[in-house]
């Protein structure tokens, strides 16, 4: 036997594990889901088109004017300016892009990884899965925050820096994930049949269980894009993420804090958008996986 | 049981070895010189050498890892690059305050999240159950530090309630009702994610067990609903619960640095956030070894728990 007579078999398999009815519908029928993708969408826009949608305004998110620190909305600063006078709307729409680029940047990291590593020790089992699984628990004992202040007080990090840090403290509980949805595949038939037919590892892994585990890593993904702008928001709000004159939302809630007796509406802003985005994540994920598994919609 | 929970116990050691391995090659990893950089470029090279001998910088990497972990092993974890004291001193001196907000934390998740997570699912879809799900779900996406800020605004800034920062009132003798009003907002702060998350999971497990048969037997049986939710179903569905509650700690001890951080709140935390700010490695690094030390110790804490509510468990 070799592939060619296997191939018919496993195709129609994986179609019928993956394309299942009705998930396409189940997620455009979700009203959450829907405002979970439409909120991220604006928020992506905006945060390419960012230069024009200030440029009417004339203003941008790094001139200093220390003349009009800490002023109410007006016609030129339609949020008013923070404790440089500088633009908070401009700096506002400059750091969604820092949120969103290390959101997407690390979650992406952080599930390959995960996915990799659940796939190699779901596959492989005996004592690569051991070991694996002994550094999944590891990992999961460290506080992930606590990782994270090491890191950054023994690394330089910058926007690019944040993201690699943040992806690789946290792709362990999607290798737990995709490692059990890798055994529960492992007992279907056409696994056993691939094997038999005497595939690659490497051929099985990729052709016939990484596509079966998709759906699982779709909704981590999702879910660690809130997770990643969040802990992002947390260091710059610390004062070890972003550094200005870049704008981020942590290290501007941070910025307005330290005046917040005198001007408190600047710390409602910033962090109205991380809560945003990060609600919109948990909506398009909470989705995606009910839409998937509709066992789990309650 | 207690066989079971010493081998436990003896568990964390190896644990906690490899985790401060995996420190001491991030360590190791760092570009530049600890010596050089604590002196920031102001140093003669000789003064810099002195420095790094007294760090103990100048031993080869294996050297240097087994002092590292035997001093561990005693309780030593190295000296401050910026006080000069003994990490090990400094972060017992903090560790207590930490304990109490992340105590009361952790009390506050437990108490709102049973009655919560109870009546949400008792009275599923209702309007309670509706409200109760939808403060839940805005209580896990919304940044805590970001609440923390928005209290602050509102019952410190606005109404004057109450205090924004510390553990006291300073200049004022020890006051109960004063150190209970300056622990409310923290609290909540750190606890709130906490709730929210343990809410939603005890109503999916709640409105399992509501709908197995020997819940049906014991309402058949004429049982009150009170004993039949209380005695029967809750404490079922809080098996799954506690492995959550030890599964969340990790993220309490990274709450407590925000938390501590917004409410100038004197523990562990600040100490943290300050010394990582300082580059001050060798006491983040103590910091990190002894919170994930008390996780582990924290898994073990819930696995007992776990064996006193259900009696069916009888380690061996």
């Amino acid at each position: 036997m070799n592939s060619t007579t296997i191939a018919p078999l496993d195709q129609s398999q994986t179609e019928e594990v993956s394309s299942r009815p009705g998930a396409w519908q189940r997620f455009v029928r979700n009203p959450r889901s829907i405002t979970g993708a439409v909120v991220l969408l604006v928020l992506v826009l905006s945060a390419v088109l960012a230069p024009y949608i200030v440029k009417p305004f004339g203003v941008d998110p790094i001139t200093v004017n220390l003349r009009s620190i800490l002023e109410g909305p007006s016609q030129e600063h339609i949020l008013g300016t923070d404790r440089s006078g500088r633009d908070v709307f401009a700096r506002l729409l400059y750091g969604a892009r820092v949120s969103l680029t290390i959101g997407i940047s690390s979650a992406l990291l952080a599930v390959t990884l995960g996915t990799a590593i659940g796939l190699a020790a779901g596959y492989f089992g005996r004592w690569t899965d051991h070991l694996l699984m002994r550094a999944v628990d590891v990992g999961l004992s460290i506080p992930p925050f606590l990782l994270l202040l090491v890191i950054v007080s023994l690394f330089e990090v910058d926007v690019v820096g944040l993201a690699v840090i943040i992806g690789l403290t946290s792709w362990m509980d999607t290798a737990r994930l995709v490692r059990s949805k890798v055994l529960a595949l492992k007992e279907i038939a056409f696994i056993e049949a691939a094997v038999a037919s005497g595939l690659g590892s490497l051929r099985i892994i990729m052709r016939h269980l990484l596509p079966n585990v998709m759906q699982v890593t779709l909704v981590a993904a999702t879910l660690r894009v809130g997770y990643a702008i969040y802990v992002e928001a947390s260091l710059s709000f610390i004062g070890l993420g972003i550094q200005e004159p870049l704008a981020s939302w942590g290290n501007m809630l941070t910025n307005a804090y330290e005046n917040v007796w005198f001007a408190p509406l600047l710390t409602v802003y910033p962090g109205l958008l991380i809560f945003t985005t990060v609600m919109a994540v948990n909506f398009l994920g909470d989705g995606l996986r009910d839409a998937f598994d509709p066992k789990t919609q309650q | 049981m207690h066989k079971y929970l010493s081998r436990r116990l003896l568990q964390v050691i190896p644990m906690a070895l490899v985790i401060a391995t995996l420190v001491f090659v991030l360590v190791q990893l760092a570009p530049g010189d600890p010596a050089a950089r604590l002196a920031g470029g102001n140093l003669s090279q000789e003064n810099i050498l002195r420095i790094r001998s007294a760090l103990g910088l100048d031993l080869p990497p294996l050297q240097q890892y087994w002092q590292w972990t035997t001093g561990l092993l005693k309780g030593d974890m190295g000296y401050s690059l910026i006080t000069g004291r003994p990490v090990a001193d400094q972060i017992m001196k903090k560790l207590g305050n930490t304990a109490v907000l992340a105590l009361s934390a952790l009390g506050f998740a437990v108490v709102v999240s049973v009655i919560a997570g109870v009546m949400s699912s008792v009275r599923r879809y209702t309007l309670v159950d509706y409200s109760i799900t939808t403060v839940s779900f805005l209580g896990i996406s919304i940044p805590a530090f970001w609440f923390g800020i928005m209290l602050v605004v509102v019952f410190s800034v606005e109404l004057h309630w109450l205090p924004s920062s510390g553990m006291a009132t300073y200049g004022m003798g020890f006051s109960v009702v004063d150190r209970l009003k300056h622990l409310i907002m923290p609290t909540i702060v750190l606890g709130l994610a906490y709730t929210a998350e343990l809410t939603r999971f005890l109503r999916s497990e709640m409105i399992d067990v509501l709908r197995t048969d020997y819940v049906l037997v014991a309402r058949s049986k004429g049982l009150s609903e009170k004993v039949v939710i209380y005695k029967h179903a809750l404490r079922n569905a809080l098996l799954p619960y506690i492995t959550v509650l030890g599964i969340f700690l990790p993220r309490l001890m990274g709450g407590a640095v925000l938390t501590e951080t917004i409410f100038a709140w004197p523990g562990m935390g600040l100490l943290a956030k300050t010394a990582a700010f300082n580059r001050d490695y060798p006491l983040v690094t103590g910091i990190a070894l002894v919170a994930s030390v008390l996780v582990l110790l924290g898994n073990v804490a819930a696995d007992a728990l776990y064996a006193y509510i259900d009696p069916r468990i009888r380690y061996e």
